[in-house]
């Protein structure tokens, strides 16, 4: 179990008489960028709460590292959501004076190194920040950390092709073979060079699982031209 | 280098052929030292291990090799670019003539028209 | 972890020294303009001139004014911390904010202590503002500082001191009543706080109407501790006659509600978090 980093088996969830998750299961490995594609209420958002054990799951179990979804894996997963999720009020000194004090693994400095590149100011508060610029300190507080298991949600959905190409690259240099990342995204053409595996999802079910340049290989098309066609309306 | 990828072959497929390509040009020169695969991949926009996976292929087939504690180079085998060349070259050709053979050019035709070449006219 | 959550919570919340602040100014401007107008009438109003010739005319449309102004102040001062500790709890731990606070490795149980610790103290600290202003405010009625304010001091300090007769030494009987006073106003506060959080905890746990729920769960939380209040101590009122062993048992009461209303929030964020 604890070769995997996440190992998902046959997780359900569902709220009132919708099923958002049925019998999910979903396993990485060390050393590898995973896409959960699929479009938006496929379960993608569901899935990746339930790892974080921001819901608890009707049926199933989840793994990280080995651990069941607690204070302990909190510590080994970096989470970057799909919302504005830090006070505004709060300045990015005080922000990695956050990350600094909870995650053991946050490398400060580096975060440092990135907003000054930015050329945003440390002191000022994130209220003064224009949208894309929040969006990237968030995106460098989570990759700032050395964790396990990296869950970013929609990172680059609403933002501007330069930022794109600054996450997209971010992502790249954080690469470590000892972690795995999930990236879940309806966007799939601007992501899928930098992924290994591909996972659709449609509806609360896995519908493929797959290595990325196996599936170019095998479908003769690019993962997005796939993707259009399996969820063609 | 310049990288460009269509996105329905498989990357790692895609990588192998520029490399190739930059060798046989010129682009990337014999003994040269490439940059560390992370650098890459950044560079590429591609997944690390993508590109890992293309430069184990150029190693296989002898167009890099790596010195383990001082990274990755280009061969410096002239005979194995000379005939990497050539084969490219005799690739291109074929890919050609067949292209003037179905414009109803001959093959005589079709050296005149490269020996008399002096540009298109959008060059003048 | 706690202590550094409880930090950050201070600092987060420190805006509240803001107003404290304005109140206690504001009171020393009162002061000032009382003492203006009464040294223009030269005396001081408590040593026992008659009250109608103090103040006339302008003066006491300034002086209503200002009373009125410090009136909306300490109303806006106790409604700032008890809507301010509220609305952190429900901002920081069930919107947006909770994706990351909820995240952190940290316990649900400990993000509570962290959100009811602050507010109790920022509650307390109100109300010593507020007792202070009145303080700064008395001083206004001496021209020079002087004469009643010993008297009101000591007024005071009899009343404590016979709520804790039979003590081994005097300043005991002080020490201990205000003791006593601070730990029911803390198990009082905690009670009320931690009824409120829960009532959101529940609340939000559903998809629609969260904070209308939240209002409900309120209502039924209140009515069940209060009949459950009424059936122990009604009947333990009859049997015992003792005013201040009643009153340590209504506070241990407390103390065991605002115990049970912690554990239905730790277990509503821990088992029925439900962020939009």
């Amino acid at each position: 179990m604890s070769e995997y980093i996440l190992d998902c088996g046959g997780v359900t969830k569902r709220f009132g008489y919708v099923t958002a998750l049925n019998n999910v299961s979903l396993r990485l490995t060390p050393g590898k960028i995973a896409g959960l594609l699929g479009p938006n209420g496929s379960g993608k958002t569901t899935l990746i709460k339930i790892i974080n054990k921001l819901l608890v799951p009707d049926e199933g179990a989840v793994y990280i590292n080995g651990l069941r979804p607690g204070t302990e894996t909190k510590k080994l997963i970096s989470y970057l959501p799909d919302c504005e999720s830090v006070n505004g009020n709060m300045s990015v000194d005080e922000l990695i004076g956050l990350f600094s004090d909870f995650y053991a693994d946050f490398r400060a400095d580096t975060s440092r190194a990135m907003i000054d590149n930015l050329g945003i100011d440390p002191k000022v508060k994130l209220k003064t920040l224009s949208k894309g610029n929040r969006e990237k300190v968030r995106l460098i507080m989570a990759m700032s950390r050395r964790a396990k298991l990296y869950l970013l949600d929609e990172p680059i959905g609403g933002v501007d092709p330069a930022a794109r190409d600054y996450i997209i690259n971010s992502i790249i240099t954080n690469y470590s073979p000892d972690a795995a990342v999930l990236i879940s995204t309806h966007l799939i053409a601007d992501v899928e060079k930098i992924l290994d595996e591909v996972i659709f999802i449609r509806e609360g079910s896995v519908l493929l699982h797959e290595n990325a340049d196996a599936l170019r290989e095998r479908e003769g098309k690019s993962v997005d031209a796939v993707f259009r066609e399996v969820f063609r309306c | 280098m310049q990288w460009s990828f269509s996105g329905d072959r498989p990357i790692y497929a895609q990588i192998v052929e520029q490399i190739t390509r930059d060798i046989v040009s010129g682009g990337l020169i014999p003994g040269e030292r490439l940059p560390s695969v992370r650098d890459m991949a950044r560079e590429a926009g591609v997944n690390p291990n993508t590109m890992q996976r293309a430069l184990a292929e150029l190693e296989r087939e002898g167009l890099v090799y790596s010195q383990r504690t001082s990274g990755r180079f280009i061969t410096e085998n002239k005979d194995l670019t000379a005939s990497l060349k050539e084969r490219t070259a005799r690739e291109k050709t074929g890919k050609f003539l067949n292209e003037m053979l179905s414009l109803g050019y001959t093959a005589e035709q079709t050296a005149e028209l490269i020996l008399n070449y002096e540009g298109t006219e959008e060059n003048e | 972890m706690l202590g550094k959550l409880i930090k950050h919570e201070f600092k987060a919340t420190k805006s509240m020294l803001l107003i404290f602040a304005a109140l206690l100014g504001m009171a020393a401007v009162i002061a000032v303009i009382l003492g203006i107008n009464i040294a223009a009438k030269g005396g001081d109003a408590l040593a026992g001139g008659e009250s109608s010739d103090v103040i006339t005319g302008t003066s006491a449309m300034i002086m209503m004014l200002a009373v009125l102004a410090f009136a909306f102040l300490n109303i806006f001062t106790f409604t700032s911390v008890f809507i301010g500790a509220i609305n952190r709890f429900r901002t920081n731990l069930l919107g947006n904010e909770g994706y990351l606070m909820h995240t952190l490795p940290v316990t649900p149980a400990q993000h509570i202590a962290a959100k009811l610790i602050p507010a109790i103290v920022w509650t307390i600290l109100g109300i010593i503002a507020a007792l202070a202003s009145y303080a700064i405010i008395m001083l206004g009625f001496i021209p020079g500082i002087g004469a009643p304010l010993p008297e009101l001091w000591n007024r005071g300090i009899d009343a404590f001191s016979s709520a804790g007769e039979g003590l081994i030494f005097p300043g005991a009987q002080l020490a201990l009543a205000a003791l006593e006073l601070l730990m029911s106003a803390v198990v009082a506060l905690a009670q009320f706080y931690l009824h409120i959080y829960a009532s959101m905890a529940v609340g939000y746990s559903l998809k629609n109407h969260r904070a209308a729920a939240s209002v409900g769960v309120f209502i039924v939380l209140s009515i069940a501790s209060g009949l459950l209040d009424s059936a122990i101590f009604t009947p333990l009122s009859n049997a015992f006659d003792n005013a201040s062993v009643l009153m340590n048992l209504e506070t241990l009461y407390s103390a065991v509600c605002a115990a049970g209303f912690y554990v239905i929030a730790a277990w509503f964020l821990d088992r029925r978090l439900n962020l939009q």
